[in-house]
């Protein structure tokens, strides 16, 4: 040991040990991004969704717009399930890819009861911006360990949030659907690109 | 150590010397729970109850639906039903396939301490999780008649996805 070298090695043993944690993360959730064309499909299908949520909303009522959502998620769902699949074959959990998914159950719950209390004020075009943030801190805060681009899409998805917030000239909708077109086609792209590396 | 390797780990105080080595089937072998289980099947009424909690959970969001849009101060209307039916759709595949990839087994089969396993005692894979929520929704559809087949041992959501459902 030398002379100016410290006794305990905080620091490093630190770093080790995130490091660990973004292995672990990275393993666990390699079956579910190992197919970038999904991210496509939801770069294409949430802008989709979003600018035509008014003209659907004004011509079908609410029950229109709940339809164009709900088969919106119901055609992303199914192209990511057939991602995973192909992804791995036998695409199977593990106890850590469970623990992420419960986590982000607790946030989906927040995020729902949350909406349900706008609803209830009327405030409905804050809606985009409460996704888009809980969405962003979701990517940033756990996404980012799994695969690092992640960490700029969740703050990428928290910006768009809080413009879709601002109070004055500003669509939601339109801010939800320009951030959710280029975040997604980056993460398929980032992913295309690993996949290649 | 870590918190959680402590838990993992037995600790010294935890062992017995004199105690002989732990036997039990090797890996990938069932059990002799399981097998038992598998031979006799999980009673009907074991399946019926899980169905019932989770059907519960379903009409539930329905009503948080319904609630939602009287918040607005719509009153939902006859034609509003398929609009509400493909939301539960939605909610169907995702509470019935992720927690059964993940975790094997929905919130009714968790209450009723079921598990669904692969015939060869894996986790179920995602196919498999979405067969047996296809065969959910065909139950429901033929108003519940294909669940007596599970009064011959196995359901019609165990036979589309080659799994089992288990006591554990």
């Amino acid at each position: 040991m030398r002379e100016y070298e410290p006794l305990f090695h905080r620091r490093d043993e630190a770093g080790e040990d995130l490091d660990r944690v973004r292995d672990l993360f990275a393993a666990a959730s390699e079956a579910y991004l190992s197919f970038p064309w999904s991210w496509m499909v939801w770069a294409l299908l949430l802008p989709a969704a979003a600018l035509a949520t008014t003209e659907v909303a004004l011509r079908w009522g609410w029950a229109g717009g709940l339809a164009l959502w709900s088969l919106t998620i119901l055609a992303g769902g199914a192209v990511e399930l057939l991602g995973i699949r192909r992804g791995q074959r036998r695409a199977r959990s593990s106890p850590l890819a469970g623990w992420v998914l419960n986590v982000q159950g607790n946030l989906s719950l927040v995020a729902l009861l949350l909406s349900l209390a706008l609803i209830a004020v009327g405030a409905t075009a804050a809606l985009p911006g409460l996704w888009l943030l809980l969405l962003g801190h979701s990517f940033y805060a756990q996404g980012g360990l799994a695969f690092p681009p992640f960490r700029g899409y969740g703050l990428w998805l928290q910006l768009g949030g809080a413009v879709a917030l601002w109070p004055r000239g500003v669509d939601p909708l339109v801010v939800f659907a320009a951030v959710t077109f280029a975040g997604n086609l980056w993460i398929g792209w980032s992913l295309w690109r690993a996949r290649g590396e | 150590m870590s918190p959680r390797r402590r838990l993992e780990q037995p600790s010294l105080f935890d062992l017995e010397l004199d105690a002989p080595p732990a036997s039990g089937p090797a890996v990938g072998e069932p059990t002799p729970a399981a097998a038992q289980a598998g031979d006799d099947g999980v009673p009907l009424r074991s399946r019926l109850y899980a169905g019932m909690v989770d059907l519960v959970a379903h009409v539930a969001v329905l009503a948080v639906v319904v609630l939602g849009v009287r918040l607005m101060g719509v009153a939902p209307e006859p034609r509003d039903l398929p609009a509400m039916l493909l939301l539960l759709l939605v909610f169907s595949l995702f509470f019935t396939v992720i927690p059964l990839a993940f975790w094997g087994r929905t919130p009714g089969m968790a209450v009723l301490g079921l598990v669904a396993r692969c015939d060869d005692e894996q986790p179920l894979t995602f196919g498999q999780a979405a067969r047996r929520w296809l065969a959910g929704l065909l139950t429901v559809a033929a108003l519940g008649l294909p669940a007596l087949l599970a009064l011959r041992g196995r359901s019609l959501a165990d036979r589309l996805s080659h799994s089992t459902l288990r006591e554990g």
